[in-house]
């Protein structure tokens, strides 16, 4: 089987589904990731697999696979492990949980929220444009244009990442659309789309990707990250304080809602 | 080997006992400043200019096997002892200036693993605190065997 190693994850599995298994068994999740187009060899090192654990998940593969182990090709991470993840990993993950915040509130929002009403159409723009300044232009500025460019953009994982990033953006399009359609359904049906995409893609970066990265991050590296999210922090301080009061205010607003069954205090305009 | 009695940092410990073949490889020096330690330095000096600083507490480089090669390369040094030095109110608002003026991009603090030489990283981490502007601090701490116990962003 020539280049066994250099093949994507998920057509392995597809062709040989006691692959899956393994990997599963090892606590890897390809099998359950949606897009999957790392390669087989990229696997181990990807997981940050200790080598005892790397060299026998690639026995077992191999043996599946009817291949020497050597041919899998699964390399070992190169650089320390560093239990604690970086200063800048750290402030991604931080704002990962405030986007969290946002996307744990989209099914109540579909739920309960109508487009008919004046009120409800404001909250689902303020959401609409949370995403667009918070996770957008706040995020990704630090995420994309200054972690992600300095690996190399053709590795599947940033093409992965960044389509992921495209997929949601029309996502939020299609929110606004849907709000200024006074559509409930397709509110209701993009508000859960982008639920599922977000959560997936955060974990995705939290738990595989990051940690993949940090391993890479020279200390000079950390240190000139640091000062230039640092520097998009205070450009962008407006941004932090708007979206921190818009998810407050949301917050309590459906909080109130599900015991009441409408905001408080307001009485919802059709028009 | 000998065991610790009462202070750790001056307890004995004797390895001489132990053989070890050496290890060939890369071993020019990778100082490229002087002086070093922390009251003779000036903090503003400029290899220390947006630098990667190095703090370590005196006894690392002489704990390590691999200091130069492995720590020190691509640095920018500062060496004190928290325990026998006099004077450390000038260590701290020598990392404040290194932080503030001399605009160093991350600082890496290297101590041994006796208790009292913790001193050097508080002194560090209330610096930077203290500093108008924020840099990572990395800390490395090391065995009285010369090993890596943990290296950790803190
Ligand atoms: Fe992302
Ligand atoms: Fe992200």
């Amino acid at each position: 089987m020539p280049d066994i190693g250099h093949r994507p994850v998920v057509e392995v599995i597809e062709n040989h589904p006691r692959v899956g298994e393994i990997l599963r068994d090892h606590d890897i999740a390809c099998v359950d990731c949606t897009e999957a187009s790392c390669m087989l060899k990229d696997v181990v090192s990807i997981h940050n697999l200790e080598p005892e654990q790397a060299e026998e998940l690639a026995r077992q593969v191999a043996a599946v696979l009817g291949v020497d182990p050597d041919e899998v090709e699964m390399e070992v991470s190169s650089g320390p492990t560093r239990s604690e993840p970086s200063p800048v990993i750290r402030i991604l993950n931080d704002e990962h949980l405030t986007i969290r915040r946002l996307v744990g509130l989209t099914p109540a929002m579909a739920e309960q929220v109508d487009p008919a009403t004046v009120s409800d159409r404001d909250l689902l723009h303020g959401a609409v444009e949370f995403i667009r300044a918070y996770a957008d232009r706040y995020h990704h500025a630090k995420e994309e244009e200054e972690l992600f460019s300095l690996f190399d953009q053709n590795l599947e994982i940033f093409q992965v990442m960044r389509l992921d990033h495209e997929m949601a953006r029309g996502e939020v399009r299609a929110i606004e659309e849907a709000t200024e359609s006074q559509d409930r359904a397709a509110v209701a049906e993009h508000l859960s789309a982008y639920h599922d995409l977000l959560e997936e893609h955060i974990s995705k970066e939290d738990d595989v990707l990051y940690p993949w990265i940090d391993r890479q991050l020279t200390d000079h590296q950390v240190g000139t990250l640091f000062a230039r999210f640092r520097q998009i922090e205070n450009e962008m301080a407006e941004i932090r304080r708007r979206s921190e009061e818009f998810l407050q205010k949301v917050e309590q607003a459906l909080a109130v809602r599900d015991g009441a069954g409408r905001v408080s205090g307001q009485t919802p305009k059709t028009n | 080997m000998g065991t610790f009695h009462q202070c750790p940092g001056s307890g004995m410990v004797d390895r001489s006992d132990e053989q070890d073949e050496g290890r060939s490889g890369d071993v020019s020096s990778q100082l490229r400043q002087w002086p070093v330690q922390m009251h003779l330095v000036s903090p503003v000096a400029p290899y220390y200019q947006k630098a990667d600083v190095l703090l370590a507490a005196d006894c690392v480089a002489y704990a390590l096997g691999d200091f130069h090669a492995e720590h020190l390369k691509g640095k920018a040094l500062g060496i004190a002892c928290p325990k026998l030095d006099q004077q450390q109110t000038v260590y701290l608002e020598k990392v404040k200036a290194w932080v503030d003026q001399a605009k160093i991009n991350t600082l890496t603090v290297m101590i041994m693993e006796v208790p009292c030489c913790m001193g050097l990283l508080s002194m560090a981490q209330r610096a930077v605190q203290e500093a108008d502007r924020d840099v990572p601090i990395k800390a490395f701490t090391v065995s009285l065997k010369g090993e890596i116990l943990s290296e950790q962003w803190v």
